[in-house]
């Protein structure tokens, strides 16, 4: 990470339209929950790899091969360092979903009729359904931590959720619904106490907030390149030495084989057991120059809009304490999609919806709620176009 | 949008036609999960024809507003709805309609549908 922005920082700091070129000056991007623009050290990386000559890795025996094999090992060693660890704990996947899959799968033998796997009441779907699925498969029980009534974590009433039936917590780390950011650290001492595993969510907290897998105490960690200024179609698996040595591989095929024999095979060691198939090598090289790149969004932009919303006479507004990036918020009487539409026509981009945290949705509105998401090139002007332009769509619908 | 908003909006409130038949031949109800948009139509046929459409509606202006037109279009023989597409609820509407936005339109429009594979 080169830069962080600081609270007395602005857009106007950095020429953030020369950084992403993708970032629209007719629009207000805001639903970087979702994706973000793409930062040109990505663009720049991936395009010089692809027109210098691009090659499949760990096949070919040629110079060419050995380059893209050198740049894809580079990337890698990038993206594990912005998770606190070396390349040999670090998985590439298509997605964080792809991730957390493969770890629910790599970790369903553990399981036993009986047993709990613990989530929090933040989860996105990814962090859930694959979860549910290991467990009706295995007879164990899904249980959810739950929240308080100012969407945060009801930490005590987790840790008191913990017994020695409890094998795996599967947690975010940041939801990206309302931005509440959950205690991992606790959560990771209260886990290893029963003597489980704790498996956290980083796909949104990777683009807010400092990912240190070791500080975090998390076995498991699952980020992805497309929130944090990258390409899309890939994504970091960090896994514990334990687990890289334990876990079955989801996929298997070719480049994950040790040996294949008539009727068995027997998988590679370390991380390489788990890349079946030709990897994303481009995917891979911007996702490490865009980390190389990456700077938090400004705080202070998220209390302006909390605050700008909460003006508006019949927004609600979900404000955990200590939340960051993301802000949901409802309009009496208009359905989400209604005035993310509307919003969409005047140039503000923002999501509706249940963002694939229905559970957690459902608490907060039986329609879905609005959402709206900065990343490192938003300003002030942009939470000026989408709530000028939201009182002027509710003042009409009131009409 | 704001303008077509505004247009949809009083389709979408209209009373007429709404609420259960209580003689109703056959109901059926479908949602759009994506959006909480939800639609029961009841029918009463007679003699292969649609004669009467009550329906409930709720969700966002674009999924209710066409409940309305949909249940307005239904009347008429019963052959004419399993051809009916989103397009169809499009020009019925009169007003463009998103393509992210298909499942909302058509929702009630699958309500209806299901309804007459009911028969």
């Amino acid at each position: 990470m080169k830069a962080f922005l600081k609270n007395n920082q602005s857009k106007s700091d950095f020429d953030f339209h020369t950084q992403f070129p993708g970032l629209r000056r007719d629009v207000a991007y805001l639903d970087n929950a979702a994706t973000t623009q793409m930062h040109q050290s990505a663009i720049d990386a991936m395009h010089a790899y692809i027109a210098g000559g691009r090659s499949n890795v760990g096949r070919g025996l040629y110079p060419m091969a050995e380059e893209t094999m050198r740049r894809y090992d580079a990337g890698r060693s990038t993206v594990a360092n912005f998770a606190g660890v070396d390349a040999g704990r670090c998985i590439f996947t298509k997605s964080v979903t792809e991730g957390l899959n493969a770890i629910a799968f790599g970790l369903r033998e553990r399981l036993q009729p009986g047993d709990e796997i613990l989530v929090s009441a933040f989860e996105h779907h990814a962090n859930l359904l694959s979860w549910r699925r290991i467990a009706k498969e295995r007879g164990a029980m899904v249980k959810t931590m739950p929240m308080t009534p100012s969407f945060t974590l009801d930490l005590d009433r987790a840790k008191a959720m913990m017994s020695d039936r409890t094998k795996i917590v599967a947690v975010t780390m940041m939801s990206n619904v309302l931005g509440t950011v959950l205690p991992i650290p606790d959560l990771a001492d209260a886990a290893h106490c029963v003597g489980a595993l704790i498996v956290v969510d980083a796909a949104q907290a990777a683009a807010h907030l400092p990912i240190d897998v070791v500080d975090l105490g998390a076995d498991a960690l699952v980020f992805g390149s497309h929130k944090c200024y990258g390409p899309a179609g890939i994504a970091a698996t960090i896994l514990s030495l334990d687990l890289i040595d334990s876990m079955e591989p989801m996929i298997v095929g070719g480049g994950m084989v040790d040996r294949v024999t008539a009727d068995g095979a027997t998988w590679r060691q370390g991380i390489e057991k788990f890349e079946g198939g030709s990897p994303n090598v481009e995917g891979a090289i911007g996702f490490a120059a865009a980390l190389d790149s990456i700077a938090f969004p400004n705080q202070g932009l998220r209390s302006r809009l909390v605050t700008d919303l909460k003006s508006i006479s019949g927004v609600t507004v979900f404000d955990p304490p200590g939340a960051v990036g993301i802000v949901s918020f409802t309009v009496d009487g208009m359905h989400p999609h209604d005035v993310a539409d509307m919003l969409g026509q005047r140039g503000v981009c923002v999501r509706a919806g249940n963002h694939c945290a229905a559970p957690l949705v459902e608490k907060l509105s039986s329609t879905g709620t609005l959402r709206a998401s900065l990343a490192m090139y938003n300003d002030e002007r942009d939470i000026e176009a989408l709530v000028s332009n939201l009182k002027e769509i509710v003042k009409k619908a009131k009409a | 949008m704001l303008l077509e908003y505004e247009n949809l909006l009083a389709l979408a409130n209209r009373q007429h036609r709404r609420g259960p038949m209580v003689d109703a031949s056959v109901s059926a109800t479908a949602v759009n999960a994506s959006c909480g948009d939800e639609c029961t139509v009841w029918l009463k046929i007679v003699d292969g024809a649609i004669v009467d459409v009550s329906y409930e509606a709720k969700g966002c202006v674009i999924s209710r507003a066409s409940a309305a037109a949909i249940a307005d279009a239904a009347i008429g023989p019963i052959g004419r709805i399993g051809p009916m597409s989103g397009k169809d609820t499009r020009v019925l509407l009169g007003v463009a309609v998103s393509p992210l936005r298909e499942r909302c339109l058509t929702t009630p429009l699958k309500a209806l549908q299901d309804a007459i594979s009911k028969l």
